[in-house]
C-alpha cells in the first residue's frame, strides 16, 4: 500500500512540470464531476458509509481515464481521497480507499484499452460484452480494496464483510455500466445535424421518458396502484430512443430515467421499493444494468448500421465508376453519384423511376438487349455502350451488366475520351497508310518496269538487289494494307460484299500464288479437292485469309508438308490448312489472335510480319459470319488451322 | 504494236511521279497517252479527245474520279468507254455503289498491281 502511495506521488510530482492549462482546467473538471458524484453517492449509502450502491465515479474514473489518458489519475485519487475523508473514516482508511479506487479505474481502462478497442469499445456488440466483462471484475478490486482496508482500519463490522463487498460492488458495477458510456458519448465528435422534425421527435421522446418513469417509479403525474410493476414500459421509449437517435442520446435517455427511477425508489416508491433501502437500490441497478446492456448493445448494431450505410454511401458517391442497381422491373433500386451524373439526372430523380420513364427508347438499345437476359437468364455482360441522350448528344460508357438478387447491377465508366482517343488513332493510321501507299505504288512500278527491262536491258550484276528491293518493296505493302485492314476493323469500317462461290478455284488461285515459295522450300503441298463445297463469302477477304493460312504454313514449315482439304460440317464449309512445321505451344495457341502478337516475340524468333494477319484473317472470317481457330497444334510437330465459312447448299445453287 | 491503230489512253492521275511512270509504261507499249492531272481537266480532255481507254484515279483534286465517271456515263460518247479505275483507295459504301452504277471495266489498287499488269488489263478490255 505504501510503496503504491510513493510511487503514485513521484508519478504525480513529475507532472506539474509538463501541465498546461487544458490539462489542469481538466484535472479540476474531472476532480470535481467525481467529488459531486461521490457525495451524492454516498449520501444514499445505508449498510455502511462508506459503501453505496449508487457510484457514479467508477464511470467518471473509467471515462475519464479512456478519454484523457493516465494523466487523469491524480484527479481521481484527490476526488475519491476528499469524497470519502469529508464524509466518514479517518485520513488513512480515506487513502486506502481512494487507491483502490483509482487502481480499480486504471485497471479497468488499461484492461480495455488492450482487449476492447479502448475509446471505441462500444461502437460494436462485442466490444460492449468484452467492456461488461472487464467491468465486472476491475470493480471487485475496488469493493475487495475497500472492504480490506475498512477491516483493517477497524471501521467495518466483520458480520457484515459480505453484505458491505456486494453492495461496493453492485454500486460500482453500474457506475462502470451506465456512467462510463455517458461520459465517452458525451466527450465524443458528433455527427449528426438535428433539423425540425428530429428536434420535435427528440422532445416528444424527452417528455414521453419523463412521463413514464415519472409515474412507474415516482407516482408523479399519474398514481399508479404500487402492486403494479410496470417497470418494464420504459424498455420500449429506450428502444425507440435506439432506432432512432445517436448514442449520446440514448445513454442520456437511460441516465435520466435511472435518477428518476433512483430518486423514486429512494423515496420508497416504485415497482422497486423493499422494506430495506439498500436491498431497493439493489434490485433497482441490476435491472438497469440488464437494460442498459442490452439497449447499448442495439444501439451499437443501430450505430454499425449507420456507419457503414455512411461509409458505403460516401464510397459509392464518390466513385469514378457508375454504380446502379436495377430491380426486376427495371427501376432503380439504387444510383450512386456518377450515374446521376453520366446520365444528366438526379440521384433523387432516378430513385424508383423505371429506366424506360427516365429514357423513353432506352428498351430498343442493344444495351438494354443484354439487361434483359441478364435479368432473366443470369448472364453477366461486359460492352462498350454509345448511349444517347433526350438531346440527342452522346457519349461512350463502358458497361458491366452482373445479375444479382435484387435485379442486376451495372457498373459504368465514361470511356468518351478514350473513344474519342481511339478514333483519332485509327484516323490517323487510315490516312498515313493511304499517304504512304503512293509513293510506295511508284517504287514498286518502276522497280517492275526496271526489271522487266522497259528502260533497257538490265545488267546482269543489277539483278538481284533489283529483286530484293522489289520484295521489301512488296513485304513493305503488305504491312501498310495491314495496318489499314486493323485501323478499318478498328473503326468498324470494314465491309464484306457477300456472294456465292465455289470454294476450289479460291484454294487454287492462292495456292498458285505461293507457289514458288513452296518450290523454293522443296515442301510437298497437297489440296484435297471437293467441287461440291460452295460458300458465301467476300472473295477478295477469303483470298486474303487463305493467302494468310497457307503463307504462314509455308513460313513455318522447314521441311515436310503443307495440306489443304474441306469437309461440310452442319452448315459451315470449314477449310484445314495444316503443316509439319514448328507448331504453337499451348501457352500462346490464344495470345496467336492477338493484335502485333508476333512483333512481341521477335527478339526469339526470326520469322519476318507484323502479327497482325492472323487477327485480321479472325476478323475477317467473323465479320462473314465464320470463325478461324487453331484446330490442332502441338510444339516441334505442326499444326492446323480451320476456316469456317457460311456454306451454301447446293440445292440452293440456282439463286 | 502490232495494232492496226495507235490506241489512244487518257490517264487522269495528280501524282506526278505515279503519272509519268504510267505514261513511261504506257508509250513503251505502245499507246498514245494523253495525262490530266485534275478531274475537271480530266472530264473536259475526255470529251475532247475521245479515247479509247480511261484510265481513271478517285481521290482528285477539283473533282473527284467517281463523279468524272457518273458524268461522263451521262454524255452519248462517255456512256460506252471503258473506264479503269487505278487507286490506292479502299472501296466504301459510296465508292461501290458509283461501281456498280457506272460499271468501270476494273477496280485496280495501284499497290497491288504492276505496271504490266495494268497493261494485260488494258489489253484484255480494248480487245
Amino acid at each position: 500500500l505504501f510503496s503504491y502511495a510513493v510511487f503514485s506521488i513521484v508519478k504525480i510530482g513529475s507532472f506539474p512540470i509538463k501541465m498546461k492549462i487544458k490539462n489542469i482546467l481538466i484535472l479540476i473538471f474531472v476532480f470535481f464531476l467525481y467529488f459531486i458524484t461521490g457525495k451524492i453517492g454516498l449520501y444514499f449509502a445505508t449498510v455502511h458509509p462508506s459503501a453505496t450502491a449508487i457510484w457514479a465515479p467508477t464511470g467518471i474514473a473509467i471515462g475519464s481515464l479512456l478519454v484523457f489518458g493516465r494523466k487523469a489519475l491524480p484527479a481521481i485519487f484527490l476526488g475519491a481521497f476528499l469524497t470519502n475523508f469529508t464524509t466518514s473514516g479517518t485520513a488513512l482508511s480515506s487513502i486506502g480507499i481512494a487507491l483502490g479506487n483509482t487502481f480499480e479505474g486504471f485497471i479497468a481502462a488499461h484492461l480495455i484499452e488492450m482487449f476492447a478497442d479502448g475509446r471505441r469499445a462500444l461502437n460494436t456488440p462485442r466490444g460492449i460484452l468484452k467492456f461488461i466483462i472487464i467491468i465486472l471484475f476491475s470493480c471487485m478490486i475496488s469493493a475487495t480494496w475497500g472492504v480490506s482496508t475498512l477491516l483493517l482500519s477497524g471501521l467495518a463490522d466483520g458480520d457484515k464483510t459480505a453484505s458491505i463487498w456486494f453492495t461496493w460492488w453492485l454500486g460500482d458495477i453500474s457506475g462502470g455500466i451506465i456512467v462510463a458510456p455517458f461520459f465517452l458519448f458525451w466527450t465524443k465528435k458528433y455527427l449528426y445535424h438535428w433539423n425540425n422534425d428530429r428536434r420535435l421527435e427528440g422532445v416528444t421522446l424527452l417528455l414521453a421518458i419523463v412521463i413514464v418513469s415519472g409515474a412507474i417509479f415516482n407516482g408523479i403525474f399519474l398514481k399508479l396502484p404500487l402492486f403494479l410493476s410496470l417497470e418494464f414500459l420504459i424498455i420500449p421509449l429506450l428502444v425507440w430512443a435506439s432506432l432512432r437517435f445517436d448514442r449520446r442520446e440514448v445513454i442520456t435517455a437511460i441516465v435520466i430515467v435511472a435518477a428518476v427511477s433512483t430518486w423514486g425508489t429512494v423515496r420508497g416508491y416504485g415497482p422497486f421499493s423493499r422494506y430495506k433501502m439498500e436491498e431497493s437500490l439493489i434490485l433497482l441497478q441490476t435491472f438497469f444494468d440488464v437494460v442498459t446492456i442490452m439497449i447499448l448493445a442495439l444501439s451499437a448494431v443501430v450505430a454499425e448500421r449507420k456507419r457503414v450505410q455512411r461509409l458505403f454511401r460516401s464510397t459509392l458517391d464518390n466513385m469514378r465508376e457508375g454504380f446502379q442497381i436495377i430491380g426486376f422491373d427495371y427501376k432503380y433500386i439504387y444510383v450512386n453519384n456518377a450515374v446521376a451524373v453520366q446520365g444528366k439526372k438526379k440521384q433523387e430523380d432516378l430513385l424508383g423511376k423505371s429506366m424506360m420513364e427516365m429514357y423513353p427508347g432506352i428498351e430498343n438499345t442493344p444495351m438494354f438487349t443484354y439487361l434483359r437476359k441478364c435479368m432473366l437468364e443470369r448472364i453477366p455482360h461486359e460492352m462498350d455502350n454509345k448511349f444517347q441522350y433526350p438531346d440527342g448528344s452522346q457519349r461512350w460508357f463502358r458497361l458491366k451488366i452482373e445479375p444479382i438478387a435484387e435485379g442486376a447491377l451495372i457498373l459504368s465508366i465514361d470511356i468518351t475520351r478514350e473513344k474519342e482517343i481511339d478514333d483519332m488513332k485509327t484516323e490517323f493510321i487510315s490516312m498515313a497508310s493511304h499517304e504512304l501507299r503512293t509513293p510506295l505504288s511508284a517504287i514498286k512500278g518502276f522497280i517492275s518496269m526496271l526489271i522487266e527491262g522497259d528502260y533497257g536491258k538490265v545488267d546482269k550484276k543489277f539483278a538481284r538487289p533489283l529483286a530484293l528491293v522489289s520484295e521489301s518493296t512488296n513485304r513493305l505493302i503488305k504491312i501498310v494494307n495491314e495496318m489499314l485492314d486493323v485501323s478499318r476493323i478498328e473503326a468498324e469500317r470494314v465491309m464484306v460484299h457477300v456472294d456465292t462461290y465455289q470454294l476450289d478455284p479460291l484454294i487454287s488461285e492462292v495456292v498458285s500464288n505461293l507457289k514458288p515459295l513452296v518450290d523454293e522450300k522443296n515442301l510437298k503441298l497437297s489440296v484435297e479437292k471437293d467441287s461440291s463445297l460452295q460458300i458465301s463469302a467476300d472473295k477478295e477477304k477469303v483470298i486474303q485469309i487463305l493467302t494468310n493460312l497457307i503463307g504462314n504454313a509455308i513460313k513455318f514449315t522447314e521441311k515436310g508438308s503443307i495440306g489443304i482439304n474441306a469437309k461440310l460440317i452442319k452448315n459451315m464449309v470449314v477449310v484445314y490448312v495444316s503443316d509439319t512445321g514448328r507448331g504453337i505451344a499451348q501457352s500462346d495457341k490464344e495470345k496467336l489472335f492477338n493484335k502485333f502478337e508476333q512483333l512481341k516475340s521477335k527478339k526469339e524468333g526470326k520469322v519476318a510480319g507484323t502479327g497482325l494477319g492472323l487477327y485480321i484473317s479472325r476478323e475477317f472470317a467473323r465479320k462473314m459470319k465464320g470463325d478461324l481457330w487453331i484446330e490442332k497444334s502441338t510444339g516441334g510437330k505442326g499444326s492446323t488451322f480451320a476456316l469456317s465459312l457460311p456454306a451454301v447448299l447446293s440445292k440452293n445453287k440456282l439463286l | 504494236m502490232d495494232q492496226p491503230r495507235t490506241k489512244k489512253i487518257l490517264l487522269i492521275e495528280d501524282d506526278k511521279t505515279l503519272a509519268e511512270m504510267y505514261q513511261n509504261k504506257l508509250a513503251h507499249e505502245g499507246y498514245q497517252v494523253v495525262v490530266s492531272q485534275n478531274g475537271g481537266d480530266g472530264l473536259e480532255a475526255a470529251i475532247r479527245v475521245q479515247p479509247d481507254i480511261i484510265l481513271l484515279d478517285i481521290l482528285l483534286p477539283q473533282m473527284d474520279g467517281m463523279t468524272v465517271m457518273k458524268k461522263l456515263r451521262q454524255t452519248p460518247w462517255g456512256n460506252k468507254v471503258p473506264i479503269i479505275i487505278l487507286t490506292n483507295l479502299n472501296p466504301d459504301d459510296k465508292i461501290l455503289k458509283g461501281v456498280v452504277e457506272d460499271h468501270p471495266a476494273y477496280y485496280l489498287m495501284k499497290a497491288a498491281i504492276d505496271p504490266s499488269g495494268i497493261i494485260e488489263k488494258i489489253k484484255e478490255v480494248l480487245k
